[in-house]
């Protein structure tokens, strides 16, 4: 993981990002104090860009962009370890799907189609796991 | 005595084995499950958006039909129970989402629904001295290890199920139905999720969600099968019919990979019951139709009569 240059600002900081976020999420990010104990028990971080206690760092500091430009909450699978974790009580899960919802609300960025489905995949794929991931990936 | 039972959109067609072992074994110690009137897909994962109530509005209708049953429903899909648990928790706590979701589907509901899992339901109500007496089939070294997954265990203040990262629940009933119990490390750990449908996409879908989505199931699985391997076991059992698919048909690509992996069958832990309590095997789609590893010698080594 290469270090990252960002500016950080009053502005960015109390921008309207980190209240989105707070909204759709229902959770304080700032409550984070970026112990690291989620990104330990993450059984996911080995396929992230950066880790999920990053992710939160971005968002704490108003950094859209960045927070937005990983592909750390397109790879969380919402299995809430991190929160049964989390010794300041803030679900993550509910961040990482508040940053797919900002991205995919605005309509036409869908991350995946259902014609890119092989005709075999479709009928392997349980309906469970293709309702859940269509649920996720699409707005 | 008559209960109501969700089984979710899963076990009427993929997790058919699921459904029949689930309706035979209750049959076995005296419950009917009887479907829910006019039921629809849950919405198979619970939506983690505060701001977005239309998601809750399957679930809500889901429970409101149930109602008309009595006060509890039986499910046995993990993500079914996960999505009905919530659902149910969220507008309990929130009057003002219940009224919403009512009105919008025009029902009525106040959330007096008990939602219960089935392994919930053989612990509290069957009891597992009610199990162990009605067992016909030994599966005395059959080593099988219990994963449960996530859904079935967290959030633990909305689902209270279990201890959320060291649960007992699935050992007990697997113990009860006389297998031998293969404790491992990996039981609550996450097999990747809805992540396998970036695994099944053209090789152009697999490019836009990016490599890393596209194999992250496949290596998620391959963590929890080891550990089961090192572990001794011959078998997985679980109670998600999406755990089932990522950890089953995953293998195919974790062997080309990973040099001396050794192939695991996984099977639903109410299939088992089902042969434990001396039913007909082949009622359960215990076969290489329904799972990639094919699990019919296992159940062949152990369903002698």
């Amino acid at each position: 993981m290469s270090p990252v240059r960002v500016r950080i600002s009053r502005d960015k900081v109390r921008s309207d990002f980190v209240r989105l976020v707070n909204e759709i999420s229902g959770q304080n990010v700032l409550n984070c104090y970026q112990c690291g104990r989620c990104s330990a028990g993450c059984p996911l971080t080995f396929a992230m860009d950066i880790l999920p206690s990053q992710v939160i760092r971005l968002v704490q500091l108003g950094l859209e962009e960045e927070a937005l430009g990983t592909n750390t909450p397109w790879v969380c699978a919402s299995c809430m370890t991190c929160f049964a974790r989390c010794p300041r009580g803030v679900d993550l899960a509910k961040v990482m799907e508040a940053l797919r919802a900002i991205k995919l609300r605005p309509g036409d960025a869908d991350r995946i189609r259902l014609n890119q489905f092989p005709r075999e995949a479709l009928a392997r794929l349980p309906q469970q796991g293709l309702v859940s991931g269509l649920r996720k990936f699409t707005g | 005595m008559e209960i109501a039972y969700f089984p979710g959109c899963t076990l009427r067609t993929k997790a058919i084995g699921f459904d029949n072992s689930v309706r035979d074994t209750a049959k076995v110690f005296g419950y009917d499950l009887v479907e829910v009137p006019d039921w629809t897909c849950c919405g198979a994962t619970f939506n983690l958006s505060v701001d977005n109530v239309m998601a809750l509005a399957p679930p809500i209708r889901i429970l409101a039909n149930a109602r008309k049953l009595g006060n509890e429903v039986i499910t046995v899909c993990s993500g079914c129970y996960n999505v009905l648990k919530r659902a149910n928790y969220t507008v309990r706590n929130d009057s003002e989402k219940l009224a919403k979701i009512t009105d919008f589907i025009e029902m009525e509901y106040d959330g007096d629904v008990e939602v219960i899992h089935y392994l919930e339901f053989l612990r509290d109500r069957v009891g597992y001295e009610t199990i162990k007496t009605n067992i016909k089939r030994n599966l005395e070294g059959l080593k099988v290890v219990p994963y449960y997954g996530c859904q079935l265990l967290r959030p633990y203040d909305e689902i209270q199920l279990d201890d959320p990262e060291a649960p007992t629940i699935l050992d007990e009933v697997l113990d009860a139905m006389g297998c031998t119990v293969v404790d491992f490390p990996h039981k609550a750990e996450c097999c990747g999720n809805f992540l396998s449908v970036c695994t099944d996409l053209t090789p152009e879908g697999r490019q836009a969600v990016g490599e890393e989505a596209a194999t992250a199931v496949s290596e998620c699985s391959f963590t929890i099968l080891d550990a089961a391997a090192r572990a001794g076991a011959d078998l997985v059992a679980l109670s998600c019919p999406l755990c089932l698919y990522n950890l089953d048909v995953a293998q195919d690509q974790i062997e080309k990979i990973h040099f001396g992996f050794r192939k695991m069958p996984i099977v639903y832990f109410s299939q088992l019951l089902a042969i434990a309590l001396g039913l007909d095997t082949d009622k359960y789609a215990l076969d290489s139709e329904h799972h990639f590893v094919d699990p019919s010698a296992v159940v062949r080594s152990v369903a002698k009569e």
